[in-house]
């Protein structure tokens, strides 16, 4: 203690794109946890914050760039997980450490180098919550009439799926149906529409699966909440006369007040502030080239797994103030 | 003949001599135009919304070949950190700091004529020849917002919603908007709501509830989403106005939940804030409603940046 | 202060009208190497400007050419998405019973990189399909829309709106999107009734604005892009010039055609490269300020500064070095000259060095120094000789044993009470010293010479008691001419003492004196002795013979003193027999008295 101690750090912070809210929130929230800690420790850091565009050539820029001006950590969200060897291999040469957060990367990528961390949430995790909450109400014998239009024991549900390709979406879409299956239901499914994580978009699809299928739907099953609010709004327009159980993951405000009204089923929330939280923590200590703090719990000595939580009616509550705008 | 081999002799040093300066001369100017101007900027954390002030400093930054540096404040905005801060970057080897004063007057004090001509300070003017100043007139423009409500009021009851952050420029603002009022001789409520999230949109909810008022002023930009959730669950119509500089308050002029809106163009202040040349800036505004904000001169101004 | 100036002033007109060789020479020299080194500067710089510009805009043109490949085959597929729509879908479908979701959100979703957006509207503005989104924003216009007017004025084209902001579709986030809109009127078909429509595509303007930023990207130049009207769809400081923040020569540039320019904007120069973009008529405008255009300008700069510095200083050592060899050996031979003028004739400070002309102009004025001394010494030694020869007369003219005896003779004369002869000899006497010592003059007239002769005659016959007669046969007309004094009177002074005197019978000394040939000859001869030829000889090369009883002035120095006086061939000449006679001829220029008075004046 005390021989070379920095006192001005540079952090690098890249967003794949800046309209994600929950990427936002991540960042807000970890931006936050460095300027406390700043102040308390009396550190000077100097956070820059970067949206590649959805570019991951652009990102790789960007990642450069802060390389050159010497930061001395950066916290990447990937634009395309599959595609940061070109990170990796610079920031190694640099010796510059990176904690990936939000699209996890292959292992034999994250195990290149030993200061590459992630921080992330477990997707399947997300969509077994999806399914304990699906499981439960339909396993609830005093509601499955009401929840089973045709009364043919078979679940028809729509699925909206994220972007095609895209880690979380695969994952999630395949784990909640296997999970409700494995849980003893039948599914049926009457659509299957990418939505791109937006409202508008998956409103449309639903509006046009509603235009084939206006009363069948019985569960719409959500890559996120955004998707959910847009089925919703979909067949609140649409006038459905007996709504279907949506389930989203996330945990968005607006979908939040759905379940307190029980219009939505429920949501896996995913907890940004406590991935910012952990990030900043990260990047504070790696960039003043100190140890992480015992408490951060490393799978594999590089990984950071901040659980989902499930929120239904029940505990719907205490998530509001937790909630992305 | 010995004459001319001193002179020879001087004549090859005087060469030398002169090749040396030269070059040593050229390497410098060589380093100075590869070193940028380092320029700090310190703003002020308390929920609002620098998108897109950073945006046009980074711009400018690029622009003017300059090495801008964001530097991240504690949620403990007050003068003496502020000044703390200023004090840092210099000594880290800033050439100029912007700050957005938390606190001007104080902040004035504090810095006491040190580093002269290298201060900037955005948003609201310090008033010292000493240093500069890049901001809009947050008076007029309050007045002229406060004007225009006056003119379509017709006989129904305004509020001014305060959430009570004592800043300079949300104080010349309101300034601006009592003024009008007051000239008018047209009467305004002024509610101050010093609470947060769910208790803001209950003490707010409960004051409508128990008034008249059918406008409303919003005067603070973070407080934006938590009005509209309220006057959304209200039945009465209550019309929203508001200064404001961000993304959501564009998206609710679009969506009609604000009437009008008086847009100061923050990217310019950024822009102008870092751009080299060192002088007073009147930065614009633009009064906007849904009608116009897609004509042309609005829509740049409004939505600044190709996403 | 003034008089300082114009001492400076003057000092500088005194060098300047000095214009000594070196200076000539430094001059010369520097201006020559000035003149051509900077032609060669010149003409380096300017080919090196020249070709480092063609090559900075050749590149740059590349880069545009590139880039206009790029944004044309970008506008193609968006254009031949609108096709596609239109053609193989549109065309087919009867809108009362058929939609156009699917293929529409096919077409999207392969293209959704580059597109927001995909939508049909019918005449009056209704959306009919579009995708992602269909939900229309609530109270917006189409039918006020740009892209619907332009599609509306012209059926037949395409039409491509300058950037704006989608207004079109609900959005529950706050996001925006600029866009450039590719619209067109197109027939749909409703049961066989066709009503128009437009089809509009929306470009993602980020697409646009990537493929320019990567360009765009390092320091030394920037792309932007504008339709045919200036209006800037792209711009690397394009917010920035919307705010009013900065401005751009866009408005000029929309009037270029294809190719490069030079223009100067906000009072820089910058050179400007121009091409169009098929079908939309944007144009991709490239500037380079001209910093830039030229590789490692300030590099250039700094070493033609040095060059530039060398330059100068050669020149001067030039200078140093040509002085040495050539103007400085001049300028000291030049100097040593200096002494010459004051007056020393010694050859050896002449300087002596340098190059070969200047040594042999040494050499050369050494031997005429040399030359000149040596006429100096014989010039003075003439006048020595002269002034002795002189001196000598001088001397002689009064010769103590001449006066003694003719006194002698006076006394006896008195004491033999022969009163007259006593008178007329000491008037002779006193004539002949007037003459002799005639106020210093050398030179008199014949006249005066030959009184003096006769007078010493009239003594000399008194005293030789008439053992001779004389005789005066003198033309009249050389009586008047100058000679120098006592040459006549030696003479006779001799025919007495070794011509007549030795003799026993009547000795004649007769006296003649006639112009010829322009020249004054005056003989004197006598019957007498007459000498041997060495003798004669002996006479006049001898230098002293004196004779003590006559005033011994002696042949030689008669002859001396006219050769030195009258130079040339004057002087004596004597013709001698022995027992016949001698006769001893003078030969004189003729120069009258009145020639000999203008040139006393004209030395005056």
């Amino acid at each position: 203690m005390g021989s070379t101690e920095k006192k001005a750090i540079k952090v690098g912070l890249i967003m794949y794109d800046e309209f994600d809210p929950f990427t936002n929130q991540i960042a807000s929230v970890t931006e936050e946890t460095l300027s406390e800690l700043a102040y308390k420790n009396n550190v000077s850091i100097n956070v820059e914050v970067q949206y590649s565009n959805k570019s991951q050539l652009r990102q790789n820029d960007q990642v450069a760039e802060m390389i050159a001006k010497d930061y001395d950590v950066i916290c990447v969200n990937p634009v395309d997980r599959t595609d940061a060897m070109q990170i990796v291999d610079s920031a190694k040469e640099a010796d510059i450490p990176v904690i990936f957060f939000n699209r996890e990367l292959v292992n034999e990528d994250l195990n290149r180098w030993d200061k590459l961390y992630y921080v992330g949430a477990d997707p399947e995790q997300s969509a077994i919550i999806q399914a304990n909450i699906v499981v439960d109400a339909f396993s609830d014998e005093t509601r499955i009439d009401e929840l089973d239009f045709n009364h043919d024991g078979v679940i028809q549900y729509v699925m909206l799926e994220g972007e095609a390709g895209h880690q979380d979406a695969i994952v999630r879409t395949r784990v909640a149906v296997e999970r409700i299956e494995a849980a003893g239901f039948e599914l049926e499914k009457l659509g299957d529409e990418i939505a791109n994580w937006n409202r508008e978009q998956a409103a449309t699809k639903m509006t046009s699966i509603l235009n084939g299928h206006p009363w069948q739907v019985e569960l719409v099953i959500a890559n996120d909440d955004n998707m959910a609010l847009g089925a919703l709004d979909a067949i609140e327009f649409f006038k459905v006369k007996d709504y279907p159980q949506i389930v989203g993951v996330n945990g968005k405000r607006e979908l939040l007040e759905y379940i307190d009204k029980n219009v939505i089923l429920g949501t896996a929330y995913n907890n940004a502030p406590g991935k910012g939280r952990t990030i900043g923590r990260m990047a504070y200590y790696l960039g003043l080239d100190m140890d992480i703090p015992k408490d951060i719990y490393l799978v594999d000595g590089n990984k950071v797994y901040i659980p989902y939580e499930r929120v239904d009616k029940s505990n719907v509550s205490e998530y509001f103030e937790k909630s992305i705008n | 003949m010995n004459k001319n081999r001193s002179v020879v002799i001087i004549i090859l040093v005087t060469l030398v001599f002169l090749v040396t300066v030269e070059t040593v001369w050229y390497k410098l100017a060589e380093k100075k135009r590869g070193t940028k101007e380092a320029v700090s900027m310190i703003l002020f954390d308390d929920g609002k919304n620098w998108e897109n002030l950073k945006a046009g400093a980074k711009q400018a930054a690029e622009n003017a070949n300059v090495d801008l540096s964001i530097v991240a404040m504690s949620s403990e905005n007050d003068a003496d950190q502020q000044y703390n801060l200023i004090v840092n970057e210099f000594n880290a080897g800033a050439d100029r700091v912007i700050v957005a004063a938390v606190d001007k007057d104080e902040l004035a004090a504090k810095i006491n004529g040190q580093y002269k001509g290298r201060i900037t300070f955005a948003l609201s003017s310090i008033g010292d020849k000493d240093y500069v100043t890049v901001a809009n007139d947050n008076y007029k423009m309050g007045m002229e917002l406060g004007l225009r409500v006056v003119a379509d009021a017709s006989s129904k009851e305004v509020a001014i919603l305060d959430h009570g952050i004592n800043r300079d420029y949300l104080n010349e603002r309101k300034a601006g908007l009592l003024y009008a009022f007051n000239d008018r001789g047209y009467p305004v409520e002024d509610w101050m709501i010093t609470q947060d999230g769910q208790e803001y949109c209950e003490v707010l909810k409960d004051k409508l509830v128990n008034s008249n008022v059918e406008k409303i002023i919003v005067i603070n930009e973070e407080t934006l989403s938590d009005v509209i959730r309220v006057t959304d669950s209200i039945e009465r119509i209550i019309e929203v106005y508001a200064i404001a500089n961000s993304d959501e308050a564009v998206y609710l002029l679009d969506s009609r939940k604000i009437k009008l809106l008086a847009f100061p163009d923050e990217f310019a202040i950024g822009y102008e804030a870092v751009s080299l040349d060192n002088s007073e800036k009147l930065i614009q505004y633009k009064l906007v409603d849904r009608k116009n904000m897609y004509k042309g001169e609005y829509e740049k101004v409004l939505f600044p940046f190709v996403k | 202060m003034k008089s300082k100036f114009s001492r400076f002033f003057h000092r500088i007109e005194k060098i300047y009208k000095t214009r000594s060789i070196q200076f000539i020479v430094s001059m010369a020299f520097t201006m020559v190497a000035l003149v051509s080194m900077g032609f060669m500067e010149l003409a380096t710089y300017s080919s090196y400007m020249k070709s480092s510009r063609e090559a900075a805009i050749d590149s740059n043109m590349q880069i545009v050419d590139h880039i206009s490949m790029q944004l044309n085959s970008y506008i193609r597929n968006m254009m031949s998405i609108s096709d596609s729509m239109y053609y193989n879908v549109i065309k087919d479908k009867d809108l009362t019973k058929d939609n156009l979701d699917k293929e529409m959100s096919l077409l999207y979703e392969a293209n959704k990189d580059n597109l927001i957006s995909i939508a049909c509207i019918s005449q009056d503005g209704a959306l009919i399909t579009a995708s992602p989104v269909a939900t229309r924003k609530a109270s917006v216009d189409f039918k006020t829309q740009d892209w619907f007017l332009s599609a509306e004025d012209k059926v037949e084209n395409m039409h491509f709106s300058t950037p704006h902001v989608q207004n079109m579709f609900e959005s529950s986030n706050y996001r925006y999107y600029w866009v450039v809109s590719l619209s067109r009127s197109v027939e749909l078909t409703y049961l066989g009734i066709i009503r128009r429509g437009i089809l509009l595509v929306d470009m993602n303007f980020s697409s646009i604005e990537q493929m320019f930023d990567k360009l765009n990207e390092n320091g030394s130049g920037y792309i932007y892009l504008i339709d045919s009207d200036g209006e800037i769809i792209y711009h690397p400081n394009q917010k920035a010039i919307y705010s009013g923040l900065a401005t751009e020569n866009n408005v000029v540039a929309a009037g270029y055609d294809d190719g490069d320019y030079t223009e100067t904007f906000m009072g820089s120069k910058r050179s400007v490269i121009v091409k169009t973009v098929g079908y939309t008529g944007w144009k991709i405008v490239s500037v380079i300020p001209n910093e830039n255009l030229y590789v490692n300008y300030e590099e250039l700069s700094y070493i033609t500064v040095i060059i530039f510095t060398i330059t100068i200083l050669l020149i001067l050592l030039g200078n140093i070095i040509i002085s040495g060899i050539v103007t400085d050996p001049i300028r000291r031979l030049d100097d040593s000259l200096k002494y010459l003028e004051g007056g020393s004739m010694d050859e050896e400070a002449i300087y002596f060095g340098g190059s070969h002309e200047i040594r042999h102009l040494s050499t050369t004025i050494k031997s005429m120094v040399v030359k000149m001394r040596k006429l100096m010494d014989d010039w003075l030694k003439e006048q020595e000789e002269k002034t002795k020869s002189e001196l000598d007369a001088l001397q002689s003219q009064i010769n103590p044993h001449f006066l003694y005896n003719t006194l002698d003779s006076v006394v006896w004369m008195i004491e033999s009470e022969r009163y007259k002869e006593a008178i007329a000899m000491i008037t002779s006497l006193a004539s002949l010293f007037r003459i002799s010592l005639s106020k210093g003059n050398t030179i008199i007239t014949i006249k005066d010479e030959l009184t003096h002769a006769a007078n010493y005659l009239s003594i000399q016959k008194v005293r030789f008691k008439n053992k001779f007669d004389a005789r005066f046969e003198i033309d009249p007309a050389i009586e008047d001419c100058m000679t120098i004094k006592l040459i006549i009177q030696p003479l006779i002074e001799n025919a007495i003492y070794y011509g007549v005197n030795p003799m026993d019978e009547d000795g004649l000394i007769t006296i003649r004196g006639y112009e010829k040939d322009e020249d004054i000859f005056i003989e004197v001869i006598d019957n007498g002795m007459g000498m041997p030829a060495p003798v004669v000889e002996k006479l006049l090369t001898h230098k002293k013979t004196t004779n003590s009883k006559g005033s011994g002035i002696g042949l030689w120095n008669v002859n001396q003193r006219i050769r030195l006086y009258f130079k040339g061939d004057y002087g004596l000449s004597i013709a001698s027999e022995p027992d016949e006679g001698t006769k001893v001829t003078i030969h004189l220029p003729k120069i009258t008295q009145k020639e000999y008075k203008e040139n006393q004046h004209e030395q005056e």
